[in-house]
């Protein structure tokens, strides 16, 4: 029979949690294995789930019968003791706090047991302790304050962190309290922001300390919700990260420095990861550099498109510059480039850095280029004027000296060593070297030069000689200048020397020649002042004045026509001088036989007397001998006698006339001048032995005159 | 009184014009000598010139010890060059000195002038 318990409607009824009346089956080792709904109340099916259980087996309203349920109603039938428990329900979802109590002393299976689904609690049971791990899990070292916070984020609880007790008075309005003025509007955002979306909240903010002093924390907070998802409270906690915002700040700061230096530095700053060899960032300067974009040259496969800029002539250096960065050396090297866009070549210098992780393996390789090109160029100007310079230098033969006053060091040219008799580079070029090789006789003068110039700040000018080891004099011009610093003190000679041996030759020569040439005119001058004075004693007036005078000053001229037509060390030969005398006489050439030898040289005074001579011998055969005579003939004859008296060459000369009608007496014909000037002026002034004689048919003249040899002077 | 100049001038012509200058002025023409070692002779002989006009450059030859021969003899003389002055030694400055083409008048003058004056100079 089954016992109906009539429950007290008002009672049961109203009560909120299920209740029920079971009866506990038992197998037949008295372990509990089923058990019978006797009496439900209202509260029951909405508690438990189960609907008509009156009557029924829990096996058969149930595909799961928990075994702990069956122990524990089990128990209580048999102990007859009321027991209190929490049930699980895991095929369900569901918790149950449950009080089961013996109803009869007789009938002890029947257990009444009083229930509340608590899910619900157990659930949020869960959350709680879900987020008591991660509040957990958000107490770090640093960590300075644990709180709670209320729903609408205004109250503050501070707590311990391990226990979350309270462990001062909320504070009510905390971020008003806490945070400082500028800040408060941005953390109530984020505070109202976690809030809407139900997420975690982070913020980094400045807090209000005693004090007036204000550090930087890091509030993290959790929302705790319940079943329904609501949001109950939050927890959460504080850590200063004073210091590290310091440091934070330092390397932003830091890095905007670098930032700015970079995009403002007309270098390019670039980085390449090790590896790959791709470019990881370039500065600005990359773009007016290469005429292209930063971000056209950061994507792609950078390293072969860059490669392809490069002169292919310059790839190899290249790449094997950066290799040995990657290796770990640090590199320079120096490249160029054609610019994709207007085909224009720069030179670019890189130098570049491996940067090694902790490890010492190379991460990134770092560099920086500079575009060079100008600098390039200007080099190559100035090589090419250096080149130019030096070639003209050399060319022009000028010896060169650039002194350094201070150090003492100085530059020569390659011409200046030779200049001195060295050879280049013998000696280390100094001073002492210079003044060793200068004449001794010059060396004072010079240095007292040197001296002036560097006291007057004037230029050097000096002609000196330098004495070679092989005993060569050689002269040489120099003109220099010191430069000086701003106190006055001489720093740095430059100058320039030539060699002015051959030119002094020449102008000492010429000196010669024209002091010789000044002797010859004034000494012309005086002949023909005493040949006009014997000539006017001779003439019987004027106009045989003029004839006489006419003959003596053509023969005089044509002397001087020859000697002006000589070249250094030549001499007038006694055939050119014959000729020139007989072409002289009007057309009687032909009557004149002309015999001797060719190159008999005569000094330059030989000739002129000579020639005088001869014109007076000419003259007189044309007045009154053979040449004014019909029958008449001429005949010269000369010979050289390379042995004659005083071991020297002589000349002899015979003057023939033949076929001349002779007058009667031996009165000397026209003034007797020639004779004179051969018989006198002759052996006076040459040295020459003269006979002058007439035979019936003819003058007969003989000239015997020493002649020069090759080492006499005119 | 007729004073004895030596003329030592390698130039004929030249030294017939002196010649002929003195003796016009009623000198005594000792030479003309045409040469260094003629007239070095000279000296050496008997014949002692009065005043001598002497040709500065004969003919490569260095006169310069004949003219100090000169000085030594207390000769008075004078100097006829066709060459500028300069090159003359210190000790000749104040020798009279005649450029060629020479004024014969004033040369010849100088020298008898000299030769009497030496001569005032020997008078007791």
């Amino acid at each position: 029979m089954t016992m109906k318990y009539k429950l007290d409607e008002t009672v049961l009824e109203d009560l909120d949690k299920g209740f029920c009346v079971l009866e506990v089956l038992f197998d037949p080792d008295e372990q509990a294995n089923d058990y019978r709904f006797l009496t439900t109340n209202a509260a029951f099916e909405r508690q438990s789930g189960l609907a008509n259980a009156e009557g029924a087996c829990i096996s058969a309203l149930s595909a799961r019968v928990e075994q702990e349920w069956l122990d524990a109603f089990g128990r209580v039938a048999k102990s007859g003791r009321a027991e209190r428990f929490e049930l699980h329900a895991p095929s369900f979802g569901r918790w149950y706090d449950a009080y089961a109590f013996p109803v009869s002393t007789v009938l002890r299976h029947h257990v009444g047991v009083l229930f509340n689904n608590i899910t619900g609690r157990k659930e949020q049971e869960a959350r709680l302790r879900r987020s008591r791990e991660v509040f957990k899990a958000l107490v770090t070292a640093g960590t300075y304050s644990a709180f709670r916070m209320s729903t609408d984020g205004r109250i503050m609880y501070p707590v311990d962190s391990e226990s979350l007790e309270r462990t001062a008075d909320p504070i009510v309005d905390w971020i008003d309290k806490l945070i400082p003025s500028e800040s408060r509007a941005h953390v109530r955002a984020a505070v109202d922001e976690a809030i809407a979306t139900k997420s975690r909240f982070e913020l980094e903010h400045p807090v209000l300390f005693a004090g007036d002093k204000q550090r930087w924390v890091l509030s993290r907070a959790v929302p705790v919700m319940d079943a329904q998802g609501t949001i109950t409270e939050w927890f959460g906690v504080g850590t200063d990260i004073t210091e590290r915002r310091k440091v934070e700040e330092a390397l932003r700061k830091s890095e905007e420095r670098l930032r700015q230096f970079a995009q403002a530095s007309s270098n390019i700053l670039w980085m390449r990861d090790a590896d790959t060899l791709q470019w990881t960032y370039l500065s600005p300067a990359f773009e007016r550099i290469y005429g292209l974009s930063c971000q056209e040259a950061l994507c792609a496969d950078n390293p072969r498109a860059w490669l392809e800029l490069v002169e292919p002539d310059d790839r190899a250096r290249v790449s094997a510059a950066i290799q040995r960065a990657r290796e770990g050396e640090r590199i320079t090297f120096e490249y160029r480039v054609r610019r994709p866009r207007d085909g224009e070549l720069r030179w670019l210098r890189d130098t570049g850095f491996p940067i090694t992780e902790e490890a010492g393996k190379v991460v990134l390789i770092g560099g920086i280029g500079q575009d060079v090109t100008e600098i390039r160029r200007a080099q190559e100007r100035l090589e090419a004027s250096e080149e130019r310079l030096r070639a003209s230098v050399e060319v022009g033969r000028l010896g060169l000296w650039d002194w350094n006053v201070r150090t003492g060091a100085i530059h020569w040219s390659d011409e200046h060593f030779r200049m001195q008799g060295y050879e280049v580079g013998e000696v280390m070029p100094s001073y002492e070297a210079w003044k060793t090789r200068v004449h001794p006789d010059d060396r004072e003068r010079l240095e007292h030069e040197l001296h002036r110039a560097r006291e007057t700040q004037g230029e050097f000018v000096a002609e000196f000689r330098t004495l070679h080891p092989d005993g060569t004099v050689r002269w040489l011009n120099g003109r220099g200048r010191f430069f000086y610093d701003v106190a006055g003190q001489p720093v740095r000679m430059i100058g320039a020397m030539i060699d002015t041996t051959e030119r002094r030759e020449l102008e000492d020569r010429q000196r010669v020649l024209v002091a010789e040439l000044q002797h010859r005119t004034r000494n012309l001058m005086g002949i023909i002042r005493a040949v006009a004075d014997k000539t006017v004693l001779a003439s019987s007036g004027l106009p045989d004045f003029r004839s006489r005078f006419r003959g003596r000053l053509d023969a005089l001229a044509r002397v001087q026509g020859l000697l002006s037509r000589l070249k250094e060390h030549d001499r007038v030969t006694f055939d050119e001088l014959i000729c020139s005398e007989i072409t002289a006489m009007n057309g009687e050439a032909s009557r004149v036989r002309l015999s001797g030898p060719k190159g008999v040289r005569l000094r330059s005074s030989t000739v002129q007397m000579l020639a005088m001579a001869l014109h007076e011998l000419a003259t007189n055969a044309l007045k009154y001998g053979a040449l004014g005579q019909p029958d008449g003939q001429l005949t010269i004859t000369w010979t050289l006698e390379e042995n004659g008296a005083g071991s020297r060459p002589w000349l002899h000369v015979e003057w023939r006339e033949t076929g001349v009608e002779m007058p009667p007496d031996t009165a000397p014909r026209g003034a007797g001048q020639g004779r004179e000037l051969i018989e006198n002026a002759l052996p006076y002034q040459l040295g020459a032995k003269t006979r002058y004689s007439f035979t019936p048919d003819g003058l007969h003249c003989v000239i015997s005159v020493p002649v020069s040899t090759a080492a006499e002077a005119a | 009184m007729a004073y004895r100049i030596m003329i030592v001038e390698d130039e004929y012509w030249n030294a017939m014009e002196m010649a002929t200058e003195v003796e016009d002025r009623g000198g005594i023409v000792t030479g003309p000598l045409g040469s260094l070692s003629e007239a070095m002779d000279l000296l050496h002989g008997p014949e002692r010139p009065d005043a001598a006009i002497l040709d500065v450059n004969l003919r490569g030859a260095d006169i310069l010890p004949f003219a100090d021969m000169l000085l030594r003899r207390k000769i008075p003389f004078v100097f006829a060059t066709g060459y500028d002055k300069a090159i003359l030694p210190e000790r000749f400055a104040r020798v009279p000195h005649f450029e060629k083409p020479i004024t014969l008048k004033d040369c010849v003058d100088t020298a008898l002038a000299l030769a009497a004056g030496h001569e005032a100079q020997k008078a007791p």
